[in-house]
């Protein structure tokens, strides 16, 4: 295990450097002058918007050539600076510490909702195999999935704010906030999940281990669950955690529509408008999340299945 | 920032939404998205204000309660909490008047700090803070007289001191590029604190924009203790001015929340209420989605919203849960700008063709649902000092023959593909825009109509402001950004054909030293009937050389409860509508 973690500790850190890099490269090679905004937004009459456009350059360090900001970017992260937003004029590490716990949050109740719905879903799919409980879950997966979010949150706020007023439509702050959000959210993923559930148990269902486990006497919940599920679990579990790094940056819609706080949203402004401090920032903490995840999945694999053994 | 605010993208497929509902089976059928939960019909009797889709002008948007019979208007009452929705995000949370940054934040400075003066479209500058003002006799000095009963929120007189403070904190250099930076750092000199209560201030060159630059909100009056105690990065997130309202909280992203100030009692009368504010609270939600925000006011989560869409506006006009407020903000109008340096658009015949294709009453109809106004005049709005609609009507009234005939004579003819070439180059024109609404599709076909080829591009804010920077369009809509900037003095004009705003607002690219010379002279008359005058010529020196093609007077639509009493749309611009005097009905 540790042997594990001193061979990935050293590959991570390259690949967030390769997301920074990778990063910072797109955002600037997009054209796009974030000063120009700043000036387009402010400029009366009188004043003479070239020299203005130099001066706030030279005091952003827009100036300096390419090579040189990234270098003093990476400088900043090493030391913990992800540098000022151009547009809000405060520590970037600040913004996205205001705004990680709704992310989180959120995206902690939509992988629940995901995971629940969609395992639960796929191994009952799975059980009743080629029934009409199998083809109607499975119709209704393909659904999910093909279902903007963007089309679902419109709708579910109309059912159950509009309609039956039982929710609120927007904002954050309790439990009922999150509810639509996080549904809308976690059902596309948990229809994902429910098929690759389903389709994972059926091979393991075939198997003889588990007409061991019957011939044992064991119940069917049991049966279903410690030796169907667990064996089922690796891809399923993988996905999981791909789903929620993509969460994480990916719920910017979701925010939109349910004027909720987070990540995304800030990330999708801050791109729109060449906020370069606030997008290269937030884009390395998205990825060191979702590094960090993909290592937590990797962990998991040897407590699922003790053959999976690390080092050596 | 964004120009077009058209709610005419929202797309609610009822069908869908049935289907939805058939499947929730157990629920008893609601009744769609217009028939939500909250209260019984008011009592009182509110009509949706008056001004009908045939002439939407700002003169008649307050809201009458008149087309039905009990026309008397109850008594203010205290208490209860305004949540009004914003449809855009400010790119920055600072609530100091120095460097705020337009909605919504900027919206809860209006109601945090005073300025001044406020500006009456219609009547100039009018007393604030100020009682009374003389300007020197070659323009250059203000010497103003101030209120002696103003505290700041904090406790402390706004006396001549905090006027010097706040102005001279506003030039500090690291402040370039924030707009009340930009505005005052070229043109002013100097404060002299006279004595208490009389503060001169003294500018570079004579200009009657100076009275309506200081009753805007980035020239809000600051608590010097204040920001002296908390620093210039604490003060912007803590504000303290002398409004009607306190600061309480903001949640970034998501709501600022005011308090009432109980010892108010400064504002103007024509602010309805000049004494404390009636609601205990004032919050500013951000709700960026136009159906959520929609539903949100339908739900009673909010009971205000700006920018409604337009497919609902009628509806609500007839429900009596529901008021809805109209106007069209003073400023520019919506307006396509045209390029003069790059080909073919540098040529007159064609900048005047397209002046002479396009139909804006089909746009007005097809995109803003028939609410905004069709125009000719370069500015949005009546009210403004130096309208005059005949101006362009005159020169461009719309007419596709006209058109053609142009182009036909300078020598744009006419191919069986029905593009106009001369020679192998055929008549193409660039349409780059940073806006989501449909105006742009309705240009293309129309310059269609008369042989042009239009290519359209949508760009981000930054990307689209690089490439009219470098000058890669033949067109654009609106005049990067400021056409939703509301300054009604024609003196906005300025901004978007001036030679030093070439690159930025000037997406026209026009550039005539002896033309700013005359923008100069204009703004510094100070007889309003001379300088109205003044800005008619400006206005035909534009037109004539086609820089520019009006198409509407947007009119902002806004939508409340009928609880909602007491709104005042008379404002300078009407795109930060004046809630002074609004109160919550119990």
């Amino acid at each position: 295990m540790r042997q594990f973690l001193i061979r990935r500790v050293p590959v991570t850190l390259l690949v967030l450097l390769g997301v920074t890099l990778g990063a910072f490269i797109m955002l600037h090679l997009a054209p796009g002058d974030p000063v120009l905004l700043l000036v387009g937004e402010n400029t009366q009459s009188g004043t003479d918007s070239a020299e203005a456009i130099q001066q706030i350059r030279a005091r952003l360090g827009l100036d300096e050539p390419l090579p040189i900001q990234y270098l003093r970017f990476i400088g900043g992260v090493l030391h913990g600076d992800l540098g000022q937003s151009i547009f809000q004029r405060r520590p970037v590490l600040n913004i996205i510490i205001d705004q990680f716990p709704h992310t989180a949050q959120l995206a902690l109740a939509a992988i629940l909702i995901a995971a629940v719905v969609g395992m639960t879903a796929g191994i009952l799919a799975a059980r009743a195999y080629n029934s009409w409980f199998d083809s109607l879950t499975m119709a209704a997966a393909l659904f999910g999935v093909s279902m903007p979010g963007f089309w679902l949150g419109l709708m579910l706020i109309l059912l159950f704010a509009v309609g039956l007023g039982w929710l609120p439509t927007s904002g954050q702050g309790t439990l009922w906030h999150l509810i639509l959000p996080a549904t809308t959210l976690g059902l596309g993923h948990g229809a994902i999940l429910a098929r690759l559930t389903r389709s994972s148990m059926l091979e393991v269902l075939h198997q003889e281990y588990m007409t061991t486990a019957r011939g044992k006497g064991l119940r069917e919940s049991a049966v279903l669950l410690r030796h169907g599920l667990r064996n089922a679990a690796i891809p399923v579990i993988t996905i999981i955690g791909l789903q929620f790094g993509h969460m994480l940056a990916g719920a910017f819609v979701i925010e939109i529509v349910f004027a909720r706080q987070g990540l995304g949203n800030i990330l999708v402004t801050a791109i729109l408008n060449r906020d370069f401090p606030v997008a290269q920032g937030t884009i390395l903490f998205t990825a060191f999340f979702y590094v960090l995840t993909n290592l937590l999945v990797d962990l998991a694999y040897s407590i699922l299945d003790p053959r999976v053994r690390y080092g050596g | 920032m964004t120009k077009i605010r058209s709610g005419a993208t929202r797309s609610t497929p009822f069908f869908f939404f049935l289907l939805l509902i058939a499947g929730a089976a157990a629920c008893s059928a609601p009744q769609a998205a217009s028939t939500p939960q909250p209260p019984p019909a008011p009592t009182t009797v509110s009509v949706a204000p008056t001004s009908a889709s045939a002439a939407p002008t700002s003169a008649s948007v307050a809201p009458t309660a008149a087309a039905t019979a009990t026309s008397a208007q109850p008594k203010p009452a205290s208490g209860g909490t305004l949540i009004y929705a914003n449809s855009q995000k400010a790119r920055s949370d600072s609530m100091d008047p120095a460097t705020q940054s337009g909605l919504p934040a900027g919206q809860a400075v209006w109601l945090l700090y005073n300025q001044l003066v406020y500006f009456d479209p219609q009547k100039g500058a009018m007393p604030q803070l100020a009682t009374s003002w003389e300007v020197s006799p070659d323009g250059k000095s203000y010497t103003f007289r101030l209120r002696t009963d103003v505290k700041f929120h904090d406790g402390t007189p706004l006396d001549a001191a905090a006027v010097k403070f706040s102005l001279e904190r506003t030039v500090r250099p690291e402040l370039k590029g924030q707009q009340a930076a930009n505005y005052l750092q070229a043109i002013y000199v100097s404060t002299d604190v006279l004595d208490a209560s009389t503060v001169r201030v003294n500018i570079k060159n004579s200009s009657t924009a100076f009275l309506y630059q200081m009753s805007r909100q980035i020239f809000g009056i600051v608590s010097p203790t204040a920001v002296n105690q908390l620093g210039d990065a604490k003060f912007a997130l803590n504000p303290v001015g002398s409004g009607p309202y306190k600061f309480k909280e903001l949640v970034s992203g998501d709501h600022v929340t005011l308090v009432r100030n109980p010892d108010y009692k400064w504002g103007p009368a024509a602010f309805i209420n000049s004494g404390p504010a009636y609601p205990d609270q004032f919050i500013f939600r951000y709700l960026p989605e136009i159906t959520t925000r929609l539903a949100a006011l339908q739900t009673g989560e909010v009971n205000f919203i700006e920018d409604v869409p337009l497919q609902d506006v009628a509806g609500l006009e007839k429900d009596p849960r529901f008021k809805i407020y109209k106007k069209a903000p003073a400023g520019l109008s919506e307006a396509i700008q045209l390029n003069i340096k790059k080909a073919p658009t540098s040529e007159l015949a064609v900048r005047q063709a397209i002046e002479f294709a396009i139909n804006k009453e089909q746009i007005n109809k097809a995109v803003f649902f028939g609410y905004s106004t069709p125009t000719y005049s370069l500015l949005g709005s009546p009210d403004m000092l130096g309208y005059d609609a005949s101006i362009g009507e005159s020169l461009y009234k719309f007419d596709q023959a006209q058109a053609r005939q142009i182009l036909d004579k300078a020598g744009w003819t006419l191919g069986t593909d029905g593009l106009r070439r001369k020679g192998d180059q055929v008549l193409k024109l660039q349409f780059i825009t940073d806006t989501t609404s449909q105006v742009e599709e309705l240009v293309q076909a129309q310059l269609r109509e008369v042989g042009m080829q239009v290519e359209l591009t949508r760009l981000d804010p930054a990307g689209a402001a690089t490439a009219w920077k470098k000058g890669e369009h033949n067109l654009t809509l609106g005049s990067g950004g400021i056409q939703g900037r509301s300054n009604p003095d024609a003196e906005i004009i300025s901004t978007a054909y001036t030679c030093s705003q070439v690159g930025t607002f000037n997406t026209s690219q026009y550039c005539d030293e002896a033309f700013d010379k005359q923008i100069l002279a204009a703004v510094a008359i100070q007889d309003n009937a001379q300088r109205a005058a003044a800005y008619k010529e400006l206005q035909k020196a534009i037109l004539s050389q086609a820089l520019s093609v009006p198409i509407v007077q947007y009119t902002k639509i806004w939508a409340s409860t009928s609880k909602i009493q007491g709104v005042n749309l008379f404002d300078p611009g009407g795109v930060y509508i004046r809630l002074n005097g609004a109160w919550v009905q119990p």
